[in-house]
């Protein structure tokens, strides 16, 4: 049966048994000795010895040999739950912890992807199959995939990528039930990891078989096999009590409760006694629809969801009672879903009453009183039964309501004290704990924070206006001065404030990109290096949000199609060593951040082959005179990948799709631009809407404009001996480097002011990327920062502008797009020249 | 927050009362109306920056409260002839909603604005044919109140999507010329 198979055996027979139940625990044992023997056999010796432990353990235990029979039990089932870990890290190789601030950053993120995920599904569920929502779903996890993968989450990884399989094969019947099985295991995930960075992933079995029954057929195969063997030995100890279906129970006394150990339990406890409590009652409710309405296969899927949602955190928050009955109901549920066995009353009853005892159960949580031993024992041994089909009546049933009441006036239990003070105790602390998460950082809407931004600014004008009124400025008292100049100081202080609440660099997303890189390289045996240019550039914070998921997709596309592997890199004469540059600067009006690559470049026939098959170009087309640009805009299609093999890392033809969406919904816009042989660039070019510069102001005329100061590289005033006349109309200037041409501001932007004669202004030296030149103004006022913004909606992006500033006179100034600037003025003196 | 307020009061009253209420202006010696719904505020003349590379109508941009807006010179958008600006001149900030949910808000330069008038549905007169003279699309109706004539102005088409259109078209062909 397997190593894995056996401990899921041994884990399963753990949870139903318990210290009381003798003939559990001698099977228990056999089991137990039947993996040391596997884990010998297949060279284990971890779990070998753990098993051991816990057989001799448990003989122990049925022989009553030890002093502490339970804490004796939990020790077996903690040395299982050591062989459960053994083993998936035998699998899995040991991750190494990812890096916490990217992970708090991820789990952070997680908090919103998820519920949206979700949100998704249903929403696809209630309209029936949308194509859009299933491809925003896909684009979803796609995204959440890769993220896993940077993380080294690599069972996070698979999980995702198979569902992503799923979604791809799903046609006409879209698996919700698989989307939010993994939605419920990744938060299981993220809640777990926020706790610990180093802890494991939680256990994938549950979330696959939910995938493995949504797969068509010649996917299954692979999976199928490990999760079919634990299903048949999980069967097994089931199947045994089939002669006596409550033995054993008997041993049980009548009052004893059932125990939670609740001292190790999560401080997330009490959320999730909340949402259970919220589950249970709409279970009930679909329950009680279903009893009117039994054909309708919704409603079971509704009860199956709830006591499936339950089960997987009570998973993972470690509270095996309430694992037991969920995971009980759920199986039986699961049955009638498949329609395997018939949705009978009687299967109605014994979910009513998994319902009522996992309230109880719950309840505990919350220092209720926990309900009987017995009653639990012989609800699981019913629903299993029924899950074979037999109905089996509860032995002197009508009995046991009573007895709660009875329970109650009599003093209460050992069992229920020790929980109760545990529980009411644990409920301080994790409000204590929410609370101080919850300070640490808010979530703000940006409609609030830009108006706070604009009031904030205005407020500085108004303060201006206050101080440089005729009348203010004559009163020469102390303290008004004084109060003025506090005044000034708490305005200055506030806007820089409200100004940093928006602005970050993009130094921690490139920082992640870095470690993308490595891991993706490492993962396609590739050896790439990563140059990084203009981190410090600073970003409105949404923009950098937004821009994270492109960049991955672009990063990761890069280094798996782009650059090639060594071998054929050698054979192309180039540097074994492929480099991927990551470069973000303002120009032309925006920031653009260009991920280039020294690859193979885009393959323009098979991107133009592809668009043929799937009838994108006309085939009467003649595909020389399509332009570059125009086919490598297909490459952004969803759905289109010219990847022969679909990899985890890409080529499902998602990625691009996704880039441009986002990049899209920033009213940016996204251009490549490759060289077969040669590489690749992708630029995102995103709007500025809200960032900030440094900035000199000039004046030409009565017109103020900023020069961003990154552009400048330095100003003078020129002797008439430096200037040249070419051909009486070019100027140029001869500086230290060599000679430069003079663009006039005043001219390039029609003005009909300002300095005529050079000698009388100043020039300033203008770079950007590979272009310098020189621009002619009247004079520099000063430098100031400012924040940039957009001309007014209406307005069409105007060439040698990026936007308009605020300044202090509450006027406004032009702020110069160097980039635009010079290239138009370049194109304009051609012209003069030419005629 | 003013803004907000209004707009929401807008949106209360809006197809209410305000529905047949026209704020009517001057240019030259022509009157004429738009919604009052579309109308976010007067103010007056204020220094606006000029802005390089458009029609000459596009007076440039100013700043309304920490947000930047365009301004136009309803004069030449027009054709008709440019006036030195006076006492009452002034600019009317207008806003128009577009296809795809956003907002557009423009300041017009108009001569004078006169008042708020009622003017119900059966006073207005589609406009008549002017030939190619004056692009119908720009008129919502022609007002009859008392014995004057108002132009009505259908504000999306002026300020709106339309425009910002034709704002492209002629900087396109300014740089069509230049290359």
């Amino acid at each position: 049966m397997g190593l894995k198979g056996s401990i899921q055996a041994a884990a399963k027979a753990a949870v139903l048994t318990d210290a009381a139940d003798l003939q559990g625990l001698v099977s228990l044992s056999e089991l137990l000795r039947q993996l040391a023997s596997d884990a010998t056999a297949e060279g284990s010796p971890e779990i070998a010895v753990r098993s051991n432990e816990a057989a001799e353990l448990s003989d122990l235990i049925i022989l009553r040999q030890v002093n502490d029979v339970d804490a004796a039990f939990r020790r077996v089932v903690e040395a299982i739950g050591a062989c459960e870990t053994a083993s998936e890290r035998a699998d899995a190789p040991r991750r190494e912890p990812p890096d916490p601030e990217l992970l708090v950053a991820w789990i952070a993120s997680c908090e919103g992807t998820i519920p949206d995920i979700e949100h998704l599904a249903v929403k696809a569920e209630s309209q029936g199959f949308v194509g859009e929502t299933a491809a925003e779903i896909r684009r979803r996890i796609h995204t959440l995939k890769g993220e896993c993968g940077v993380l080294s989450l690599s069972q996070a990884q698979s999980v995702c990528h198979d569902l992503e399989s799923l979604i791809d094969g799903a046609g006409q019947k879209f698996p919700v039930d698989a989307v939010l099985g993994v939605c419920d295991w990744m938060r299981a995930l993220t809640l777990r990891l926020g706790q610990d960075a180093a802890a494991d992933e939680p256990d994938t079995s549950a979330v696959r078989q939910i995938l493995l029954a949504h797969l068509p057929p010649a996917v299954v195969a692979p999976i199928a096999a490990p999760i079919a063997s634990a299903g048949t030995t999980a069967a097994a100890p089931t199947t045994s009590p089939l002669t006596d279906p409550f033995a054993g129970l008997s041993s049980i006394p009548e009052d004893q409760r059932v125990t939670m150990n609740l001292e190790n339990a999560d401080e997330n406890v009490g959320d999730f006694a909340l949402e259970a409590r919220e589950h249970l009652a709409n279970a009930e409710n679909a329950v009680l629809s279903l009893e009117a309405n039994p054909t309708d296969d919704e409603l079971v899927n509704v009860v199956f969801r709830a006591f499936h949602t339950i089960k997987g955190v009570a998973g993972f928050l470690n509270l095996p009672r309430i694992v037991e009955v969920a995971h009980a109901a759920e199986f039986l549920l699961d049955k009638v879903r498949s329609h395997k066995i018939p949705l009978s009353a009687h299967v109605l009853e014994l979910v009513l009453a998994s319902s009522d005892l996992l309230g109880q159960l719950i309840g505990m949580l919350s220092g209720g009183e926990a309900p009987k031993e017995r009653e639990l024992r012989i609800l699981v041994r019913r629903l299993e039964a029924a899950c074979e089909g037999r109905a089996l009546a509860a032995p002197g049933a009508p009995a046991a309501r009573p007895m709660t009441k009875l329970q109650s006036d009599e003093a209460p239990t050992t069992d229920a004290l020790a929980s109760a003070p545990i529980a009411a105790t644990k409920q301080t602390p994790t409000k204590t704990i929410a609370t101080a998460k919850a300070d640490q950082s808010v979530k703000v809407s940006t409609q609030r924070m830009d108006a706070l931004v604009n009031l904030v600014g205005e407020l500085v004008i108004a303060q201006l206006m206050v101080v440089q009124d005729p009348e203010v400025s004559t009163l020469h008292g102390q303290r008004v001065q004084r109060n003025l100049s506090h005044l000034g100081k708490i305005v200055r202080d506030l806007q820089e404030t409200s100004m940093s609440l928006r602005m970050v660099t993009l130094k921690s997303t490139f920082q992640k990109m870095a470690r993308l890189v490595r891991d993706v390289a490492a993962k396609a045996g590739k050896h790439i290096q990563l140059e990084v240019e203009g981190e410090d550039v600073e970003l409105d914070r949404n923009v950098v949000e937004e821009i994270g998921d492109p960049l991955v997709h672009m990063i990761r596309n890069a280094c798996d199609h782009g650059i090639e592997p060594s071998d054929e890199r050698r054979k192309a004469g180039k540097n074994e060593i492929g480099t991927l540059r990551l470069r973000a600067c303002h120009s032309g009006g925006s920031i653009v951040i260009e991920v280039e690559d020294d690859g193979r470049g885009l393959s323009r026939e098979r991107i133009l082959k592809k668009c043929l098959e799937k009838g994108l170009i006309e085939p009467t087309r003649n595909t020389n005179e399509i332009p570059d640009s125009e086919v490598f805009n297909y490459v952004f299609l969803p759905g289109f990948s010219t990847a022969e093999k679909v990899t985890d890392i890409s080529g499902r033809g998602v990625g691009m799709d996704v880039v441009r969406r986002n990049i899209e919904a920033l009213r940016g816009s996204v251009e490549i631009h490759s060289t077969t042989g040669k590489g690749s660039v992708f630029s995102m070019r995103l709007p500025l809407t809200m960032a900030i510069i440094d900035g000199m102001v000039v004046r030409v005329g009565q017109q103020r404009y900023i020069v961003p100061t990154l552009n400048i590289e330095r100003s003078f005033r020129p002797t008439q001996e430096q200037l040249t006349m070419v051909l009486g109309k070019g100027e140029l200037v001869r500086v230290r480097t060599g000679l430069l041409p003079i663009y006039r501001l005043q001219r390039i932007f029609n003005l009909n002011e300002g300095c005529e004669e050079i000698t009388d202004g100043l020039l300033l030296i203008l770079e950007i990327g590979k272009r310098r030149a020189c621009v002619f103004v009247d004079e520099i006022l000063g430098q100031q920062q400012v924040v940039i913004k957009n001309l007014g909606d209406t307005q069409p992006q105007i060439r040698g502008v990026s936007g308009g500033a605020i300044l202090g006179d509450g006027l406004v100034a032009l702020i110069v797009d160097v980039g635009g600037l010079l290239e138009t003025a370049a194109g304009s003196t051609t012209q003069t020249q030419l005629i | 927050m003013a803004i907000i307020e209004r707009t929401e009061a807008a949106a209360h009253e809006s197809r209410g009362a305000n529905e047949n209420k026209f704020l009517s202006f001057c240019l030259g010696s022509e009157h004429y109306g738009v919604e009052i719904l579309r109308v976010r505020e007067i103010i007056g003349l204020l220094a606006v920056t000029p802005l390089p590379q458009t029609p000459a109508y596009v007076k440039g941009v100013m700043n309304l409260r920490g947000r930047i807006i365009p301004v136009i010179d309803l004069r030449l958008r027009f054709s008709l002839a440019a006036a030195e600006a006076t006492k009452e001149t002034c600019i009317v900030v207008l806003e128009a909603n577009e296809q795809d949910g956003s907002q557009t808000v423009m300041g017009a330069i108009v001569d004078s604005v006169r008042e708020v008038q009622d003017i119900p549905k059966s006073a207005i007169e589609p406009s008549p044919e002017f030939g190619c003279e004056i692009p119908l699309r720009y008129i919502l109706g022609m007002g009859k109140v008392k014995d004057k004539v108002i132009v009505l102005l259908e504000i999306a088409e002026v300020i709106g999507m339309r425009e910002r259109a034709q704002i492209a078209g002629a900087i396109k062909e300014t740089e069509r010329r230049a290359a």
